[in-house]
């Protein structure tokens, strides 16, 4: 059931809405239920993009399950919001599309918009960065809430919602019932995003571990080293998501050449340190195992080896 | 009286009915019982996806590499969302014959999206840093380029989706990886709301709503439906141009101009998404104009006639708007006159040995599997996507030859499709003999399969769905359908089943499709940072897996600023021979004489080839235990770099074995 225009669909409401309202199955389209419903939708998309683009000036870095939410929050904001405004502005009082349809609208306008604001800002102004980018969708956005606000003006009097009560020979149950799941279901993924993104510690865990010629200017280990020692950096980075102390071993041909611990290394740091080894004189390359062991672990945890030859001259 | 009941549709009808469960006709008992079983269906797929979100939630990140991402997680998470899936469905084939139940549509509008929102998504909630380490990896490096120079990269001629990345990445801080997911559910929103817009105004009725979003359930495109590629995502916005455009030549449509404005601003979107959809769109509206020129008349005979509804300039304006923008946008970019110079020389007949079909012809007997085997990973990699062109040509053929009984098919509308969809095909056709970017079978049905899905949803609402049968042939089952329908139904229902199926099991890769799993983990981003920041030139790169580092240099310094890395910047990665070492190379040293040569060695390459049967795993570049104790001892190569996921290597540079 549709309207014709948005007169049709007040008298509509005003016909079935008042001691029965079955407004379940009419669902009105662009009726003025469906009008404010859409007003508050742009209002909160374009409440989002203010904050985000406030966010960006103030330069702030949400982190933790604050950006879990932030980055969800993006979707409506950025891909939502502007087309949103603008799909007001565009049908106004004329019988707007239906719900999904506007969504629909919204969503590749707003694709729409972020690639005219990206193209003009990259080729006419100074550049796209996330305030200037936050900012021209802002301005766009605003637009288009005005001119919806304007166009959308003889809805906003407080309309009398009701929801279905059920009984009835062709009444259905599922409107109040689809509500309660629903919920459920949004909170279900959110609750699961961002327990999975922040509260699931398992996955990769890692230590990363890297031997490195060390010298002012960045150089390549030499396979022939024409002095007796040879100037190395270990260096390791703590992605176990714990702190962790670990000891490094350096041996050649059987005898231990270094060894070295680090101390509490926190998660996600890193640790360096410059090593000399002394190259002995052979016919052959000596292989030197440099192995790293994690505190708790049996064995080594890592290793590394460097085949080095001392140069006749 | 219950004649007058059934065919009551407005409100004020249904509450003079009489109120007593007794006293109740027949029909009114029926749409009781279709209420109830689409409750139970709603509250079914409602449930099935919390379930699913649940487990999904709980199930451990990825340690070490996964094979395939289905199989990471546990059976009945696919069954959940199976469930969820066929529930949804089944309430929208349900009351796909009401006209007054949109809230159960909406519920199953809601379950579709939302459930494939969420399988889209398990990339997420199994920890990996990006779900794709091929061509996503250059469109960070793209997106990359805006962020380090606040300008379009100078290569980047469809930079929509960058843009899209870089809004999400740098206003709503999420991960490049995240960005990527993101725009991919949000695209599958524009497919299945597309598809169901589409299929509704090409069926004149809001009715045909319910099995457009039904058949746009399924993963259609399999694997490239988990791959955030503009090629693909963009294709996703072609139902939305046509619907657009039909709500805009509507004579009787409200808001003719918002829908004009709209399909201009979607016109112009697609062009900056990707080129070659654009060439389908320009295509696809022209064919659309000369489909109107035939017309059936009432005793079934086809005629040439023009349309008089409609001047040249408003037939062919959108195709003229698309052609005027690509023409001035995209061919200022080097690499679309190249690929536009090679499609001209196949025009004039020069061969073309690198082209899809050249390509697939080559694998296929290189592969030497099975009979059996090979059409079961053809059917899981290809088989949905190829199967929906193939339905949708027989239909059409179908609904032809009994035009006199289907009203549609005597319809312009039903000839303005079925040239636009033969015209599409025999572009994509044209497509697999030539070399260009698109070389993959689904990359290249694409827009066949997704016309086709919009089509067949339309045809088969009024064969299926539609309640035009005589009375007399009432079986009155509960949901009130006619017998001879009623089987119709469930053959659309069966197949429908069948596609999300297979649809949901390929759409990730794995040992069923013979993919292999693309994902990047965090190790091998840090390894690979490392490696980017500590090679020192001149050097050559090998790496355990085809074109490796070449992206995560884009995905680091972007996909121009890769180019400021060096000289040399262009040349590919040397894939490592299978095992290492071949007849000619003895040790690590002579992989590049004279050259200091730096191996990058993952997990990913090691364990991707167990994606293959065993039977011909030992055609593809395997890397076993032994392989790596024998690099272990080659006294020609060091070990600088372990993360447990990523190793470097490097060789001394000498080019001599010992």
């Amino acid at each position: 059931v549709k309207p014709s225009d948005a007169e049709g669909s007040l008298r509509r409401m005003t016909a079935f809405g008042s001691s029965k309202s079955r407004a379940v199955d009419v669902q009105a389209v662009g009726s003025p239920r469906s009008e404010v419903g859409w007003l508050i939708l742009m209002m909160a998309c374009y409440g989002v993009l203010i904050v985000f683009t406030l966010g960006e000036v103030a330069g702030l870095t949400p982190s933790g399950p604050a950006r879990v939410l932030y980055a969800a929050l993006g979707v409506p904001g950025i891909f939502l919001g502007p087309g949103a405004a603008w799909v007001g502005a565009l049908w106004g009082r004329e019988a707007a599309p239906e719900f999904y349809e506007r969504l629909l609208v919204a969503c590749v306008l707003s694709f729409a918009l972020v690639l005219g604001a990206g193209l003009c800002l990259s080729y006419l102004f100074l550049g796209v960065t996330p305030i200037s980018l936050a900012g021209s969708l802002c301005v766009v956005e605003g637009v288009g809430f005005v001119i919806s606000t304007f166009r959308l003006r003889p809805y906003l009097a407080p309309v009398r919602v009701r929801l279905a009560d059920g009984d009835g020979p062709h009444s259905t149950y599922l409107h109040p019932t689809m509500l309660v799941v629903s919920a459920c279901v949004v909170f279900a993924a959110v609750g699961a995003a961002v327990y999975a993104a922040e509260f699931n510690h398992t996955g990769e865990r890692f230590t990363a571990f890297a031997v490195s010629y060390k010298t002012a200017a960045p150089r390549a280990i030499p396979f022939t080293v024409n002095g007796p020692t040879l100037p190395l950096e270990l260096s390791l980075q703590n992605r176990l998501g714990r702190s962790a102390t670990y000891e490094v071993q350096g041996v050649v041909k059987g005898e231990t050449e270094f060894w070295l611990r680090s101390g509490f290394v926190a998660d996600g740091a890193s640790w360096h340190r410059p090593v000399t080894i002394s190259v002995p004189r052979s016919s052959r390359p000596v292989r030197l195992e440099i192995r790293l062991f994690l505190e708790g672990r049996q064995g080594s945890y890592r290793d590394l080896h460097l085949w080095l030859q001392r140069s006749a001259r | 009286m219950a004649d007058e009941l059934r065919l009551s549709t407005t409100p004020e009808e249904v509450f003079r009915a009489p109120r007593n469960q007794a006293d109740q006709p027949r029909d009114v008992r029926t749409h009781r019982s279709a209420d109830t079983l689409a409750t139970l269906l709603s509250v079914g797929w409602m449930v099935s996806l919390v379930c699913a979100f649940w487990q999904a939630a709980t199930t451990p990140k990825a340690g070490n590499y996964d094979v395939s991402l289905p199989a990471a997680f546990p059976p009945t998470l696919w069954w959940l969302v199976l469930l969820a899936t066929v529930c949804a469905c089944g309430l929208l084939l349900l009351i796909s014959q009401s006209p007054t139940r949109n809230i159960a549509w909406l519920s199953g509008f809601t379950g579709v999206v939302a459930t494939n929102s969420f399988i889209l998504s398990l990339p997420l909630f199994r920890g990996y840093a990006v779900a794709d380490r091929t061509d996503a990896m250059n469109h960070i490096g793209y997106m990359k380029d805006i962020a380090i120079t606040r300008h379009l990269g100078t290569q980047d001629f469809y930079p929509a989706q960058h843009l899209l990345q870089y809004a999400l990445q740098y206003v709503a801080h999420t991960t490049p990886g995240e960005a990527l997911i993101i725009i991919n559910i949000t695209f599958d929103f524009v497919w299945v709301a597309g598809i169901t817009m589409l299929a509704a105004r090409l069926a004149g009725t809001p009715q045909a709503k319910g099995i457009g979003t039904a058949f746009a359930a399924p993963f259609a495109l399999l694997i490239y439906q988990s791959y955030t590629l503009p090629s693909v995502v963009s294709a996703m916005l072609l139902p939305v141009l046509l619907a657009f455009y039909l709500s805009s030549r509507h004579p009787e449509g409200p808001g003719r101009l918002s829908w004009t404005v709209a399909s201009i601003a979607l016109a112009t979107l697609l062009v900056f998404y990707h080129p070659v959809t654009a060439i389908y769109a320009v295509v696809a509206f022209v064919a659309w104009e000369f489909g109107g020129l035939v017309s059936v008349r009432e005793d079934g005979a086809i005629r040439l006639s023009r349309e008089s509804s409609s001047t040249p300039s408003n037939r062919l304006g959108l195709s003229i708007i698309i052609t005027v923008v690509l023409l001035a946008w995209a061919f200022s970019f080097s690499v679309i006159t190249s690929n536009t110079a090679t499609l001209l020389k196949w025009l004039q007949g020069e061969q073309d040995r690198a082209s899809a079909i050249g390509e697939a012809s080559s694998l296929v007997s290189v592969s030497k599997l099975p009979l059996s085997q090979l059409l079961s990973i053809l059917w899981n990699g290809f088989g949905l996507t190829a199967v929906i062109p193939v339905l949708t040509v027989a239909m059409w053929a179908y609904c032809l030859r009994n035009r006199a009984r289907f009203a549609f098919a005597r319809e312009r509308l039903f000839w303005r499709a079925g040239v636009t969809y033969f015209a599409v095909l025999a572009l994509s056709g044209s497509m697999f003999f030539v070399s260009t970017s698109e070389r993959n079978p689904i990359r290249l049905l694409r827009v066949d399969a997704i016309l086709g899905i919009s089509f067949l949803a339309w045809w088969l609402y009024y064969i299926a769905v539609r309640p035009e049968l005589p009375r007399s042939r009432r079986a009155g089952d509960v949901i009130g359908l006619p017998l001879r329908q009623g089987w119709r139904l469930a053959a659309v229902a069966l197949a429908l089943v069948a596609a999300l199926w297979f649809g949901q099991r390929n759409v990730y890769p794995g040992p069923a499709n013979g993919q292999p799993n693309q994902y990047v983990s965090h190790g091998e981003l840090a390894g690979m940072k490392w490696l980017l920041t500590h090679r020192v030139r001149p050097f050559r790169q090998a790496s355990i897996l085809p074109d490796y580092t070449s992206r995560y240099a884009s995905y680091y310094y972007g996909y121009f600023g890769r180019r400021a890395l060096g000289p040399g910047w262009w040349r590919t990665d040397l894939w490592l021979p299978s095992h290492f070492y071949g007849d000619k190379l003895r040790c690590a040293a002579s992989l590049s004489r004279g050259v200091r040569t730096y191996l990058a060695l993952s997990e990913a390459g090691r364990m991707a080839p167990l994606r293959l049967p065993a039977d011909v795993r030992r055609y593809a570049h395997i890397y076993d235990v032994s392989d790596w104790r024998r690099l272990g001892r080659d006294n020609t190569v060091d070990k600088v770099y372990d993360n447990g996921g990523f190793q470097v290597w490097t060789t001394s540079g000498v080019g001599e074995c010992p």
